[in-house]
């Protein structure tokens, strides 16, 4: 009985050091996955940034002259444009200003890998319409919402929207 | 716990049977009848274009043969909504349409897949198509006129240069890269007509539309009825 109880006792100390080790290594085995979780990691950076995607106009829209300028001098001025909307005769000049960029760092056990991109664009936009007889109608140079389609943003500034001006 | 594991494997078992049978007898998902009707209300058009060509090889470059679930030669399109920039991911068959595209690319039946057909369903409009899943600037860039009240189009057949490579997944071999630049367009309308007759026996003929290779503005809004 004694040896009995000297042998459940022991076992109860094996258990209770096998759990006291457990105690003591799950801190230590938490510690490793971190320390390989570093190894393996992603780093994220955004970084003020400040440049342009596509042909960004610069001629100020108020020198196209309503009634005045025609298709030909817009053609010459401008250069083609990114879009034609022959039904309404509008010509779209598209650009995208980036203002905020990514840079995106894997460090992994087979190497460190970068890569990078834009954020935050604002989508420019010049529209011009012409009427009838070719000469400008409508310009107006705004900015296109992220989330409204290219087709919607059209058929609303076509009817008066979109910071329109005649 | 071993009724726990019984009852997961008895939801599991079945319904993983079931999506495979179903990938497997519904590999190609042919039109649906709210697309033909859509066309007989002449809201849309039918679209039809095949694609052909070699692989490295000679041999001909089948894409879609055998091809029970997705298919990898995928493509873009542009509409006026990404400002004609070929945005939108189109993968034919299965799958066809479950990305950020709304636009189906349907295989109408198996003979017609085997053969390198699909049909899209597109409301009147100017259309670009990019032969790459994620479009990237100097990929070149096809037109796709679709007028009003033209119930079913023939756009051509986009005759393909390409690499093949063995497919572990699904078998055979599949289109593993593309020469962009060979991509040729023919006019096979003969052909066009049967599959039409065949598959789409519910429409009229289509008539031939050949796509074209784009450069400069986009054009958007509706396209004459008359080719230009």
């Amino acid at each position: 009985m004694t040896s009995e109880l000297a042998c459940i006792t022991g076992t109860h100390s094996r258990v209770s050091g096998r759990a006291a080790s457990l105690i003591v290594h799950i801190p230590l085995a938490l510690l490793i996955l971190l320390a390989a979780g570093s190894l393996c990691s992603c780093i994220v950076l955004p970084i003020p940034h400040n440049h342009v995607n596509g042909r960004a106009v610069t001629a100020d829209p108020l020198t196209i002259k309503v009634g005045v300028t025609t298709q030909e001098d817009v053609l010459l001025r401008l250069g083609d444009p990114d879009a034609i909307w022959a039904d309404e005769r509008v010509f779209a000049y598209t650009w995208d200003h980036v203002t905020w960029a990514v840079v995106v760092v894997i460090v992994s056990y087979s190497g460190i890998f970068g890569a990078g991109g834009d954020l935050g664009a604002s989508h420019e936009v010049l529209l011009v319409q012409f009427d009838e007889s070719s000469h400008v109608r409508r310009v107006n140079r705004t900015s296109k919402p992220e989330n409204v389609p290219w087709g919607e943003f059209l058929k609303n500034w076509a009817k008066g929207g979109a910071g329109a001006k005649p | 716990m071993p009724s726990l594991r019984l009852r997961r494997n008895g939801i599991a078992w079945p319904l993983l049977c079931l999506v495979l049978v179903a990938c497997a007898t519904h590999g190609e998902v042919a039109a649906m009848p709210q697309e033909l009707s859509a066309v007989a209300a002449r809201g849309t058009a039918a679209v039809l274009i095949r694609f052909d060509g070699v692989d490295e090889n000679g041999g001909p470059l089948r894409p879609f043969v055998g091809k029970l679930a997705p298919s990898y030669l995928a493509f873009s399109i542009g509409d006026s909504d990404s400002g004609g920039v070929p945005l939108k991911g189109v993968r034919p068959g299965y799958f066809s349409g479950m990305g950020v595209s709304q636009y189906h690319a349907r295989f109408l039946s198996k003979e017609s897949r085997d053969e390198g057909w699909i049909a899209l369903f597109l409301p009147p409009g100017y259309y670009y198509l990019a032969l790459t899943e994620i479009y990237y600037v100097g990929v070149p860039q096809w037109r796709l006129e679709v007028p009003s009240g033209i119930p079913a189009i023939y756009a051509g057949t986009f005759y393909l240069s390409g690499e093949t490579s063995p497919d572990f997944w699904w078998g055979g071999r599949y289109v593993s890269a593309l020469n962009q630049d060979a991509t040729q367009i023919r006019d096979e309308s003969d052909l066009a007509v049967k599959v039409a007759r065949r598959d789409l026996s519910s429409l009229p003929p289509p008539v031939t539309r050949l796509v074209k290779r784009h450069s400069g503005p986009y054009l958007i809004g509706i396209p004459p009825a008359a080719a230009n």
